[in-house]
C-alpha cells in the first residue's frame, strides 16, 4: 500500500534534512503509529503520502502511484482515496457540521438525497447527528475533532492519515477519536497515526509503531 | 456568500460602467458607419443628356452602361423623375409650384466600381458622344472608404483598451473572491477536489456578473438613446446621428466580451491561489 524506499526530504527554504533515508513497507490493513519527538519528521511523512510535498530523493509509492513522478492532475484522485485528520481540524468554520461532513462526498460526485443520507450515517457514527446544523466553528475542540474524523471517514477511503488527532483533547475525547479510527481499521482501512502521546499506543493492540528521531527510523516494533 | 454580496455589487457596477463606455464607443462607430452608408449611396457621377435624346434612348443608354465593367450601377432619370426627387427632398416647401416647364435635364446616375477612376470613365464615355456633360456628383466619395477604415481602426483600438480594462477589473474581483474563499479552496484541494470542481463556482459567478453587467450597461445605453433627443439642449446633429433604438448587436457583443474576460479571469484567479504552498 505504502512503500518508502531510501526516501529523503529537504524543504527548499530550510537547510538540513527533514527525513533521511527512510525505507519502510506498510501493507494494506495495518494500523501504524508514527512516534518521535517534535521536529522528528512525522508530519512530513504524512504530507508526502497525500502529495502535499514531493520527495527530494528516493521513491515513494502509494497504492500504485509513484509520488515522485505524479502529475499535478493526478493528485486529486490520489487524495480522494485518502482521509486526512489534522491536529488543527481544518474545518470550514462557517459551515455546519453537515456541510463539512458532506463536502468530501460532494467532491466525490455524490448529490441529492443520497448525499444527505450518507452524511447522516457518518454523523450518527461519530455521535454528532443532533448537532448537524451547528456551525463547526462554534463547537468544542473535542466535537470539532470528531467532525474532522467524520469528514475523513465519510467516503470510506482505504487509507486514513491522522496527524496528532488527539493533541488538543482530554482523555475521554481522545479515546473516542481513537475508537473511530479503530472502527475504520476493523472495516479494512489502513491507518497511520502520528503522535507523541505514549498513552495512545496502549489503546491499539497489535499496532505497528515506527519511531522517528531526527528524520531517521530508530525503532520499528509491534505492540 | 452573504458577506460576498457587497463585493458582487461593486464588481457588477464596475463591469457595467466598463461595458457602458465600451458600448458608447461601439454606438459612436455604429452611428458613424450608418451615416457614411447613408451618404455614400447614390451616384458618383451624373451624366447630363442632351435635350434631343428621348426617354427610351436615355433608358437604353443607361442599360448599355450597366454592362460596362467599370460601372457598378447606372440609372436613367427623366426630367420628371428629377423633379419628383426634388419635391421629396424639400417636402412641403413647394418650391417648384409655379414652374410652367420642367427646367431639369434628363440624366443618368452612374456609380462606378470601387477602383475605377472617374477620369478614365469619362474619357471612354466621350467616345460615345451621346452625353452633353459629366458632373462628378461626389468628388469626396473615394475618401469615404478611407475614413470608414480609419473609424474601424479607432473603434478596434479603443475596444482593445476597454477590453484590457475589463480584464483587469475581472481579474481583480476574481482575486478578491478567491481570497475570500481561500480557506475553503485549500480544504477542497486537500479533499481531492478536481480543478474544474474548484473553478466551477467562480466560473458561474463570472458568467452571472457578465450577464448582469451586460444587461445594466445595455439598459443604460438604450436609455441614453431615448433620452438624449428629448433634451432641449441636444444639438440636432447628435439626435440625427443616434440610431432610433439600441442595435441588437451591441448588448450581444458587450455581454460576450465580458463573459470571455470573466472566464479567463476566473480560470487564472483560481490557478494563482492553488499555487500557494500547502500549510499543513
Ligand atoms: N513547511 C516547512 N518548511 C520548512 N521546513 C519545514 C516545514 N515543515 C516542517 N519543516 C521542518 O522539517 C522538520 C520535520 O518537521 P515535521 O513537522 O515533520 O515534524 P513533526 O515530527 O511532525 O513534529 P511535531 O511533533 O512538532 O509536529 C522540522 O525540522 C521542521 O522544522
Ligand atoms: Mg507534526
Amino acid at each position: 500500500m505504502i512503500i518508502f524506499d531510501k526516501l529523503s526530504k529537504r524543504y527548499h527554504n530550510k537547510a538540513g534534512w527533514a527525513l533521511t533515508d527512510i525505507s519502510v513497507h506498510i501493507s494494506p490493513g495495518q494500523f501504524v503509529f508514527l512516534t518521535g519527538p517534535s521536529g522528528a519528521g512525522k508530519s512530513t511523512m504524512l504530507r508526502l503520502i497525500y502529495g502535499a510535498e514531493l520527495p527530494s530523493r528516493g521513491t515513494l509509492r502509494v497504492g500504485g502511484a509513484d509520488l515522485g513522478r505524479i502529475k499535478a492532475g493526478q493528485i486529486p484522485r490520489l487524495r480522494r482515496n485518502i482521509g486526512v485528520v489534522f491536529q488543527d481540524f481544518r474545518l470550514s468554520a462557517g459551515g455546519t457540521v453537515l456541510e463539512n461532513v458532506a463536502l468530501p462526498l460532494h467532491v466525490a460526485g455524490m448529490r441529492g438525497k443520497k448525499l444527505i443520507a450518507a452524511a447522516a450515517e457518518i454523523m450518527r457514527r461519530v455521535n454528532l447527528l443532533d448537532k448537524a446544523q451547528c456551525r463547526a466553528g462554534s463547537m468544542s475542540g473535542g466535537e470539532q475533532q470528531r467532525v474532522a474524523v467524520a469528514r475523513a471517514l465519510a467516503t470510506g477511503p482505504p487509507l486514513l492519515l491522522a496527524d496528532e488527532p488527539t493533541g488538543n483533547l482530554d482523555p475521554d475525547n481522545a479515546r473516542e477519536v481513537m475508537r473511530l479510527l479503530l472502527d475504520a481499521h476493523q472495516a479494512g482501512a489502513t491507518v497511520l497515526v502520528a503522535t507523541h502521546d505514549p498513552l495512545l499506543l496502549g489503546l491499539v493492540k497489535g499496532a505497528r509503531c515506527l519511531h522517528l528521531t531526527q528524520g531517521r527510523f530508530s525503532m520499528d516494533e509491534t505492540l | 456568500m452573504g458577506g460576498n454580496l457587497w463585493l458582487q455589487a461593486v464588481a457588477v457596477s464596475t463591469l457595467s460602467l466598463c461595458l457602458f463606455i465600451m458600448g458608447l464607443i461601439f454606438l459612436a462607430s455604429f452611428s458613424l458607419d450608418g451615416f457614411l452608408n447613408r451618404i455614400s449611396t447614390g451616384a458618383a457621377l451624373r451624366l447630363v443628356l442632351p435635350s434631343g435624346l428621348n426617354a427610351r434612348e436615355g433608358a437604353s443608354l443607361a442599360l448599355a452602361l450597366q454592362e460596362w465593367p467599370e460601372v457598378r450601377s447606372s440609372r436613367y432619370l427623366s426630367p420628371q423623375d428629377g423633379l419628383g426627387r426634388l419635391g421629396r427632398r424639400f417636402g412641403s416647401l413647394n418650391l417648384l409650384e409655379g414652374l410652367e416647364e420642367n427646367p431639369l435635364p434628363a440624366i443618368i446616375e452612374v456609380e462606378l466600381a470601387a477602383d475605377v477612376s472617374p477620369d478614365a470613365f469619362t474619357a471612354r464615355l466621350a467616345g460615345l458622344g451621346e452625353v452633353a456633360e459629366v458632373v462628378e456628383a461626389r468628388p469626396w466619395l473615394q475618401r469615404l472608404e478611407q475614413i470608414r477604415r480609419l473609424i474601424r481602426l479607432i473603434t478596434f483600438a479603443l475596444s482593445l483598451v476597454m477590453f484590457l480594462a475589463l480584464a483587469l477589473v475581472v481579474s481583480n474581483t476574481m482575486r478578491l473572491a478567491v481570497y475570500v474563499r481561500r480557506e475553503q479552496l485549500i480544504i477542497l484541494d486537500m479533499l481531492g477536489a478536481g480543478r474544474f470542481y474548484m473553478r466551477e463556482p467562480f466560473i458561474l459567478e463570472a458568467i452571472l456578473q457578465a450577464l448582469l453587467a451586460g444587461l445594466f450597461s445595455s439598459l443604460g445605453l438604450a436609455a441614453l438613446i431615448y433620452i438624449i433627443p428629448l433634451l432641449p439642449e441636444t444639438p440636432l446633429w447628435l439626435s440625427a446621428a443616434l440610431p432610433l433604438g439600441l442595435p441588437w448587436e451591441i448588448p450581444l457583443y458587450l455581454t460576450a466580451i465580458n463573459v470571455l474576460a470573466g472566464l479567463a479571469g476566473s480560470w487564472l484567479g483560481v490557478s494563482r491561489i492553488l499555487r500557494l504552498p500547502d500549510v499543513a
